[in-house]
């Protein structure tokens, strides 16, 4: 047991080591990138009319002047006790920015993970009853063509299918960010597909190349020739295993989730902080992109350490391995 | 005989009549007890009712940089005229028209005195009448505020008269006054402290804002104290900041009935699925800056005549917007918009370009400094290219980048500020005292320009704007744009025709030039 908390111990570490980096090089990248906030907010025609010495006061009035070293560490600080300070133009809370934005990229990304594992497990089971045959190799052609399409070709190709053609879904979200979240929920149902389409076809194939190993392996064949029937062999025998795999899997998803929702988000215009990130960066509003993208990598870490959990409880070979350091 | 000051007061009137009865019947606007500009063209059977969906392509960068979606400064992208009024607005003929201003006049021959006179009755959608201090203290706020660099440059003091008078005093004379007036930001709100005004949405227009979220777009129910009596016609307008596709995607699927500012190479979209399109008679420029300060080739002006005269516009027309003959610049702020445009002789001219080079040394052509553009538009790649190629007919080769809009400015002076490195401005059109204006007052416009040329220009330039006699301004307009082009201080590469799409049930919904200056008060819905 103290093993397997060393190890859990090891895993907390080395999540905060990549946190702690993962702030150094957004801090780094929105430095040494041209522009700041100043010249971003003022309008093209109107910069004319400042001087250098006036755009250097505003830097120096919003802090832009100071040392790296010292701005890094007080943005770790920050960052670490969730105190994501205000944006520089207006001074106000980043929090208040971010807070709807990122509530509502969890509703789409935790819908996108539930429909994406329940799509996942269906398939991938169906498909591992018989391999080779009609179903799998319909499903995996499907799921192999799906795999290669883009998320800006599958959300569009969805939108002419279901709103323009179809007419049962917007194409375009209009909710507000602060709707109330069933709004925001009823609405998601397409970026929701959109989003999983492409992921739930690797992960298929992952789960499906699993299933039929287990399904072939010696435990399996005993418990079949105990005449156990083949929904509980599947089920209770096959997929634990199967899903070994696909966690890891399950855990770089999440991983892509904040890339294809910047994609997705705009294609629905969904009031995510997908677009919130890229209007940020538009406007080099600093503390909101280190706020996001430090939140994104928070639930990366997170989701690989959760997967990693999983694997601890549902593989004993890994238990094992942990108990005899 | 007319008297010196009796000419000024129908100089002033001359204003707000100017160009009204060439669009309307005044017996139409007469029965309708409306201004003779806010009539409706002939035979037109306007319904009550209905709501007006438009999608916004132009980039979000006003209202999302905003952390109060109420301010008006930053309805940029969602079209300022929806919920506020201004005193004056540019029409589709790019003629002044009071809109909270009935009339307006010079006080006297300075033009340093400007009187004007508010419509009377006109009330904010808090139910309070505008007065003239409300007008006094929104220009006051403005001019704190920075609304305005062409406001804030002459702008000496606003004092009320009476009730719905003001008067402006500014600090140089200013023949073309009103028309600064008119721009997106000048808003005229209820007065209210330095701290709360011009923060609270309220305005004199025809929809009265229910929701607006900074990052995507605002609802508003009509007006029915609308100072325009009978409209507007609409029940509610929404409007929703979308990139191109998205836009298509929402007009095709039903959820928009309009889309503003459309990219023109995806109007077959629109029009595949009953779409039409309006375009307006212009819209943005591209302009280039010559650093003149640098030891750079086009110092010598006949290289950045031989460059003007390499640059084969009308293929942009052509190619890029499908409409040749449509957009004529002339190196200078003006347009063909501008009927005080002077069009160069022959604009596009190669033969004669690579003369003027081999008179400057370079017989077999020449390599310029590369030249860094920011695409706001997204046809703006395809102008870059075809404006190289054409350079390189004429043995002109340069190297025109593409450069991210995040930083581009802080790129473009990291080296040689203020004027920085040889880049595409995109310049709004206006008047001919704003844009002629830009090469006195803008030194990354003009670039470095000196010398016995740019003296004389901004010489008359001062004499220009003083002048009272519009005939007499004209010319001199005429000779200042003769300058520029014998010296070609900048070149402008081409120009945009905005356009807009909507669906065919929306009536009378327009693209304007001055794509700030859209209305919605004259639309309406044939259910």
């Amino acid at each position: 047991m103290g093993s397997i908390m060393n190890m859990l111990g090891r895993r907390l570490i080395l999540s905060f080591a990549i946190l702690s980096l993962t702030s150094l090089i957004v801090f780094l990248g929105t430095e040494v990138l041209p522009g700041d906030a100043i010249t971003a907010t003022i309008p093209a025609e109107e910069l004319a009319f400042y001087t250098p010495e006036q755009l250097a006061d505003l830097r120096k009035e919003y802090g832009l002047d100071r040392p790296l070293p010292v701005r890094f560490l007080e943005v770790w600080e920050r960052l670490f006790t969730f105190d994501f300070g205000t944006t520089l133009i207006k001074k106000e809370p980043v929090l208040d920015h971010i807070a709807h934005p990122m509530i509502n990229s969890g509703i789409l990304a935790g819908l996108a993970m539930l429909v994406m594992l329940g799509l996942v497990l269906v398939l991938g089971i169906l498909a591992s009853l018989k391999p080779g045959g009609r179903l799998d190799t319909a499903i995996s052609a499907t799921t192999l063509f799906t795999y290669s399409m883009p998320d800006f070709v599958v959300g569009n190709v969805f939108v002419v299918i279901f709103a323009v053609w179809l007419g049962l879904t917007p194409a375009v979200i209009f909710a507000p960010t602060n709707a109330p979240k069933l709004t925001i929920l009823l609405a998601s149902l397409l970026p929701v597909a959109a989003l999983c389409i492409h992921g739930a076809a690797y992960q298929f194939r992952l789960l499906r190349a699993g299933m039929v190993e287990a399904l072939n392996s010696d435990y399996v064949e005993r418990a079949r020739l105990a005449g156990l029937p083949t929904w509980y062999i599947c089920i209770r025998h096959a997929l634990p295993v199967a899903m070994i795999p696909m966690l890891n899997g399950t855990a770089q998803f999440v991983a892509g989730l904040l890339s294809g929702s910047v994609v997705v988000e705009t294609v629905f215009k969904y009031p995510g902080v997908g677009s919130e990130l890229l209007r940020a960066l538009a406007q080099r509003e600093i503390p909101t992109i280190q706020a996001i993208a430090f939140l994104a990598a928070l639930a990366v870490v997170t989701a690989n350490f959760i997967a990693d959990l999983a694997i601890l409880g549902l593989d004993p070979r890994v238990r094992a391995s942990a108990q005899h350091g | 005989m007319l008297s010196k000051r009796d000419f000024l007061q129908l100089l002033g009137i001359g204003f707000v009549a100017a160009g009204t009865t060439k669009i309307l019947g005044p017996d139409i606007a007469a029965a309708a007890d409306l201004p003779a500009w806010a009539a409706l063209p002939e035979g037109a059977s306007p319904k009550s009712g209905g709501k007006l969906v438009y999608g916004q392509t132009y980039p979000n960068w006003a209202i999302g940089t905003s952390g109060n979606g109420k301010h008006p400064y930053y309805w940029i992208d969602l079209l300022t005229r929806s919920i506020w009024n201004c005193l004056i607005w540019v029409d589709h003929d790019f003629k002044l028209q009071g809109e909270l201003a009935e009339s307006w006049q010079p006080a006297d021959e300075s033009l340093t005195v400007w009187d004007f006179k508010l419509r009377e009755g006109v009330m904010f959608h808090n139910g309070r009448e505008m007065t003239s201090a409300d007008a006094v203290a929104s220009i006051n706020a403005h001019v704190a505020q920075k609304g305005s660099s062409f406001i804030n440059k002459w702008f000496n003091k606003v004092e009320a008269q009476g009730q719905y008078g003001i008067r402006f005093t500014l600090n140089a004379p200013y023949a073309e006054w009103p028309f600064a007036l008119a721009e997106y930001r000048i808003a005229i709100v209820p007065s209210a402290s330095p701290e709360l005004i011009l923060t609270d949405g309220i305005g004199t227009g025809p929809f009265k804002l229910v929701e607006v979220d900074n990052r995507r777009g605002f609802r508003a129910v009509r007006n029915e104290n609308y100072w325009l009596k009978g409209r507007p016609f609409l029940d509610e307008l929404e409007g929703y900041i979308v990139n191109s596709q998205t836009a298509v995607n929402g007009f095709r699927s039903g959820q928009f009935n309009a889309v503003f500012n459309i990219d023109p190479t995806t109007s077959g979209q629109y029009e595949s699925t009953g779409g039409i399109i309006h375009k307006s008679k212009g819209g943005d420029q591209f302009l280039l800056s010559l650093p003149k300060n640098l030891n750079l080739v086009w110092n010598d002006p006949r290289i950045r005549l031989a460059i003007s005269l390499a640059v084969d516009r009308d293929a942009i027309n052509t190619i890029v917007y499908k409409d040749p003959g449509s957009w004529v610049g002339n190196d200078t702020h003006m347009s063909g918009l501008n009927a005080e445009f002077q069009p160069r002789a022959k604009p596009y001219d190669p033969e004669t370009a690579k003369r003027l080079l081999a008179e400057a040394g370079h017989p077999s052509g020449l390599n310029l400094p590369a030249m860094v553009y920011c695409p706001s538009f997204p046809e703006e790649p395809k102008i870059m290219a075809i404006v190289a190629e054409s350079l390189k007919k004429a043995g002109i080769n340069i190297d025109i980048r593409e450069m991210p809009c995040d930083g581009f400015n802080d790129y473009v002076v990291q080296v040689n500020g203020p004027i920085g490195r040889p880049a595409r401005s995109l310049v709004g059109p206006r008047n001919p005292a704003i844009n002629l204006g830009r090469m006195v007052t803008n030194a990354s416009e003009a670039a470095g320009w000196k010398g016995p040329k740019a003296d004389e220009f901004a010489s008359l330039y001062g004499k220009a704007i003083a002048e009272p006699d519009e005939a007499k301004r004209t010319e001199m307009y005429h000779e200042l744009q003769s300058i520029v082009q014998s010296d070609t201080p900048a070149l402008v590469l081409g120009g945009r025709r905005n356009m807009l799409a909507h669906a065919p049930s929306v009536q009378n919904l327009r693209s304007h030039s001055q794509n700030w200056s859209s209305r919605f008060d004259d639309v309406w819905i044939n259910v």
